[in-house]
């Protein structure tokens, strides 16, 4: 009773109408609503794929006691099996959980560090301002597949170290775009409003900034989410990543070394296809997101 | 009477939206400007003045288009002229547009008499040296030193770019002048020289200008005729002195009345209740009839017809109670007697 | 708080503006031996506002009316001269008092279309102010308020958003935020400047009804003197960072005595065809903020120059009216005046020659 209160409430309230406008107008159009499925399925898959995974990913398929390696797609393995004898799908199911776990950690991690480097740099301003910048600007020459090799050379190839490391660098541009995007808001009157009525500096970051970058920070964080994938994907394939988690760039490198990746096409096509599927589906949707933030439009 | 530079007949302006309803911009706009006349357009913001500008010129945006009706200059229909016609025989050499906002229309890394080079090369056969002269010229006649020819827009303060503008406007002597707004982003002072300016034209350059603002008052002084529009449709139209006089539309008499003059400080403004429509249907009502004190139930059931105003030459009402007006409105029009001006001169 | 003390006094208030900007200029500055060279925005204004008095200032873009009424909210630190509120300078003010300062000083803006939070609705937008000052408010007081800037019936507005309002709504919105908290003193940036004619005339009259209604002050600036003479009492007519002339509305409207503010009136187009304007003769454009001349700012549009102007003028009260300052060489009698000194800048040659030397 008190949940459905709370929601009901929340409906009623101010974020709650700007949320539910937003999303009424992001699903008008089709494509967007295409991607929006697709993302939902995909975070589906990554919450409950192990439990419909018909097998465990590493268990090694046996026929005759023959090792069944590369195994065409059939009714026990709908995509087949690999050199290793595992089975496909169940893999591409555990992977779809590591890809959302990666995504959302190391989009997060980009998007915390990204606004509040953003933000501050662009209501400070001043000598906080050059400083951030320079920093970010510094951040920018880093190189990223070779400092990546060598902090795994480092630490070590954990699975979260790489979220860490995606996360530790790639927020750079969303620090640049939010800055200016804040620089603009900071000129509104309506910002003048609130200073002159007295409010501090946390306060109208709060109620007045962060609203308004929003709609640009949402964007950023699925276009975070999509580069993080990628990156990933990409780690895992020159080998810097944990190679026993088996997300779908791993899928990707062993079909590779196998040598096998156009006759075994039911290993290989698949985790590519997620991959890209994925991170166009994020592109599409913040493309989609970005369109509503009509928000602002005169209406005469 | 000579025939009309520029007449509208009944013309009809729509705009395509990917929504359900079309925007009707323009509903039946019927007006006629006189060759050598000053012609103020007067009205609020979304009124449809702009885009009956835009058409003139073959300037609608893309989804918009002029659906019915005749838009005549000289005598030639010029309403289904191709953009290539439009380029070729109407803009800059016959109608020539001052523009609100003379910033976005020179080009910034552009030195002027560069721009003047260009705008003879594709329209006139002008030398490059007759180019500059001319444009020598035509900075004598607005009042800006002709050593600053080659300058930079960006160099020029604001009243000074919009004096450019109006130079370059006569670049190719054109018989039809379109001001849009042409001083709204202007302080008062700068405003009133440019004005001055274009007054001067009138006798100098034989052209005729159609005015586009929102303020009646420097329609009432420095425009012969004008016309008074409202949420798409022509409210009224007629010599400036007429309407002054004897406004017969129940939007031109309040707009009237709602502007501030100067010299009465303690006149009540008059204002007009609700807001302009939003022209989504195809309007068959008279669309001031909400914001109107004396509407009746016959001004929604169609759109008016435009009423001849007994006793003035070409004035005209879309008002079905047109006749009406002097006895319902009475205490409108008649606001300044037994006022007296506070201004120094007047007294 | 006593009536005799203004609620807002100005007092040869100054704010400059370094355009020197970054080190290369402090280092050029340095070797070339310059001092910073100053934006003088305002410079050195007076101003009095009495409880329930509206004053206007009038000016064209680019003469400080912006600046000032920044500075009169605090948001910019005068470089010079003092701000009293009710009788007490604001320099002295500690974190608490500015705070309720900030209460007590509301401002409208010039454009209703950005001056509010597009992810606010109304509700939200007047409970802001309130909620910054801690103070106890619930739906009926917003909802009285809006009906008082009337917005009625309040529930429609109270969950929209600014998109959803027109141009005319969204600057009652933005009136109804100013004086939700009770202020002492509204200022008002052009309210009116921007919305159509018909809703200029329903803004102003709001404004008209409410300073009256709440007691509230209110500074009005402008740069259009026909909608100012509706709302105001007293004008002041800046230029390049001074007043030149200040008086009741009336008097100012009727008998201007500067040169340019019988030029701005004169400008007024009169909304009547039969009335035959006389144009002012006055040359040249606006001044330029940064290459201010010396002496009277003014002198280099004046019909009326002297050689005198090349010295500051002084702010005199006219022989009898004492509610009447002009700033103009034209109107007083130099010898008789103490304290007319050339500015010390102003080249002694000139002002030796010329025609009533005090000295």
């Amino acid at each position: 009773m008190s949940v459905t209160n709370a929601f009901k409430n929340f409906k009623e309230s101010d974020y709650g109408i700007v949320l539910l406008n937003t999303l009424r107008k992001l699903l008008q159009e089709r494509i967007t609503k295409f991607a929006f499925v697709c993302l939902v399925i995909i975070l589906v898959l990554g919450t409950i794929g192990p439990a419909i995974a018909p097998y465990q990913y590493n268990v090694q398929h046996r026929e005759d006691g023959q090792l069944l390696r590369y195994a065409e797609p059939s009714l026990d393995h709908p995509l087949g099996t690999n050199d290793r004898g595992e089975d496909v799908l169940s893999r591409l199911l555990y992977g779809a959980r590591t890809t959302v776990i990666t995504g959302l950690l190391a989009g997060s991690l980009m998007l915390s560090i990204g606004l509040f480097v953003g933000v501050t740099a662009g209501y400070v301003g001043g000598r906080t301002e050059s400083f951030l910048m320079r920093f970010v600007d510094f951040i920018y020459g880093i190189p990223f597949i070779p400092f990546a090799i060598v902090l795994i050379t480092f630490f070590g190839a954990g699975f979260y170290t790489t979220i860490a490391i995606i996360g530790l660098v790639l927020w750079r541009f969303i620090a640049r775009v939010i800055r200016s995007q804040v620089l603009q808001i900071k000129q509104r009157p309506y910002i003048m409003a609130a200073q002159a009525a007295g409010a501090s500096t946390p306060w109208i970051i709060r109620k007045h900034i962060l609203p308004n970058i929003a709609n640009m920070a949402a964007l950023f964080f699925a276009m975070g989410v999509g580069l993080a994938i990628l990156e990933q994907a990409g780690l895992s394939f020159i080998g810097v990543t944990d190679p026993f988690n088996p997300t779908w760039g791993i899928m990707l490198r062993n079909a590779h070394q196998s040598g096998r990746v156009v006759e075994a096409w039911w290993w290989s096509f698949p985790p590519g296809i997620m991959i890209s599927l994925t991170v166009l589906s994020l592109y599409l949707l913040g493309r989609g997101y970005e369109g509503t933030s009509g928000d602002d439009e005169v209406v005469v | 009477m000579s025939e009309p530079i520029l007449e509208f007949e009944d013309v009809d302006i729509t705009y395509r939206t990917t929504g359900d309803s079309d925007v009707h911009a323009v509903n039946s706009a019927s007006f006629a400007i006189e060759e050598h006349d000053y012609f103020g357009l007067v009205g609020e913001s979304g009124c449809g003045k702009s885009t009956l500008a835009d058409s003139i010129v073959g300037g609608l945006d893309d989804n918009g288009e002029v659906t019915s009706g005749k838009i005549r200059y000289k005598g030639e229909e010029i309403q289904d002229y191709s953009e290539s016609e439009f380029n070729k025989k109407i803009r800059w050499k016959e109608i020539s547009v001052i523009p609100q906002s003379s910033m976005n229309s020179l080009d910034p890394v552009m030195k002027l008499s560069d721009q003047a080079i260009e705008m003879a090369k594709y329209h006139t056969d002008l030398t490059k040296a007759e180019a500059v002269d001319r444009l020598r010229e035509l900075f004598d006649v607005v009042g800006i030193s002709e050593s600053r020819i080659h300058d930079y827009p960006h160099q020029f303060s604001g009243g000074m770019q919009q004096r450019t503008i109006i130079a370059f406007s006569l670049f190719l002597q054109p018989s039809l002048i379109i001001a849009d707004e042409p001083t709204t982003a202007l302080d008062v002072i700068m405003q009133d020289q440019i004005l001055d300016y274009i007054n001067d034209l009138k006798d100098d350059w034989d052209i005729s200008m159609l005015m586009i603002t929102h303020d009646i008052s420097i329609v009432f002084e420095n425009c012969d005729s004008m016309a008074v529009m409202h949420g798409g449709q022509m409210a009224e139209t007629g010599r400036v002195v007429d309407l002054f006089d004897r406004p017969r539309h129940p939007y031109a008499i309040l707009l009237q009345n709602a502007f501030p003059d100067v010299r009465f400080p303690d006149r009540e403004l008059a204002v007009i209740d609700g807001h302009p429509p939003q022209l989504l249907d195809d309007p068959d009502y008279c669309t001031f009839a909400d914001r109107c004190p004396w509407a009746v139930e016959d001004c929604r059931r169609g759109a008016p017809d435009p009423q001849e105003i007994e006793g003035d030459a070409d004035h005209r009402a879309w008002c079905i109670r047109a006749d009406e007006m002097e006895d319902l409105a009475a205490d409108h029009l008649a606001p300044a007697t037994g006022e007296t001006s506070i201004l120094e001169e007047d007294t | 708080m006593s009536n005799e003390t203004p609620v807002l006094e100005l007092r040869s208030l100054e704010k400059y503006f370094d355009t020197s900007s970054g080190l290369f200029d402090a280092v050029k500055n340095r070797i070339l031996g310059d001092g910073p060279s100053y934006v003088r925005a305002v410079d050195g204004v007076n101003m009095k506002l009495e409880q329930n008095q509206v004053q206007g200032v009038i000016g064209e873009s680019g003469c400080g009316k912006t600046t000032l009424l920044r500075t009169l909210i605090g948001l910019y630190n005068p470089t010079g001269g003092e701000l009293l509120f009710h009788g007490r300078p604001v320099s002295e003010f500690d974190k608490d008092e500015w705070k309720e300062f900030r209460r007590h000083v509301q401002i409208i803006f010039q454009d209703p279309f950005n001056s509010l939070d597009p992810k606010f609705s109304v509700r939200r937008t007047l409970a802001e102010p309130l909620e910054i000052h801690n103070m106890e408010y619930d739906d009926e007081r917003i909802a009285e308020m809006l009906e008082s800037v009337g917005l009625t019936p309040p529930e429609k507005y109270l969950t929209r958003f600014p998109n959803q309002l027109s141009g005319g709504e969204k600057q009652r919105v933005a009136i109804a935020r100013a004086l939700i908290t009770e202020p002492d003193i509204i200022l008002a940036d052009e309210p009116a400047s921007m919305l159509d004619v018909s809703t200029q005339a329903e803004i102003l009259n709001l404004l008209n009804k409410l300073t009256d209604e709440f007691g509230v002050s209110m500074v009005y600036i402008s740069h259009d003197l026909s909608t100012v003479s509706y709302i105001c009492d007293t004008i002041n007519v800046m230029y390049l960072g001074r007043v030149v002339e200040e008086a009741p509305t009336r008097t100012l409207l009727a008998e201007p005595k500067h040169p340019y503010t019988k030029a701005l009136i004169q400008s007024i187009p009169i909304p009547d065809p039969h009335y035959d304007r006389k144009r002012p003769d006055l040359d040249g454009e606006p001044g330029d903020p940064i290459n201010m001349p010396e002496g009277c700012r003014f002198k280099n549009r004046c019909p009326k120059r002297m050689d005198i102007c090349d010295r500051k003028p002084l702010d005199i009260a006219l022989e009898g009216e004492d509610d009447h300052t002009v700033a103009c060489h034209l109107y007083y009698d130099h010898d008789e005046v103490e304290g007319d000194q050339p500015e010390p800048t102003a080249d002694p040659a000139s002002s030796a020659t010329s025609a009533g030397d005090a000295a």
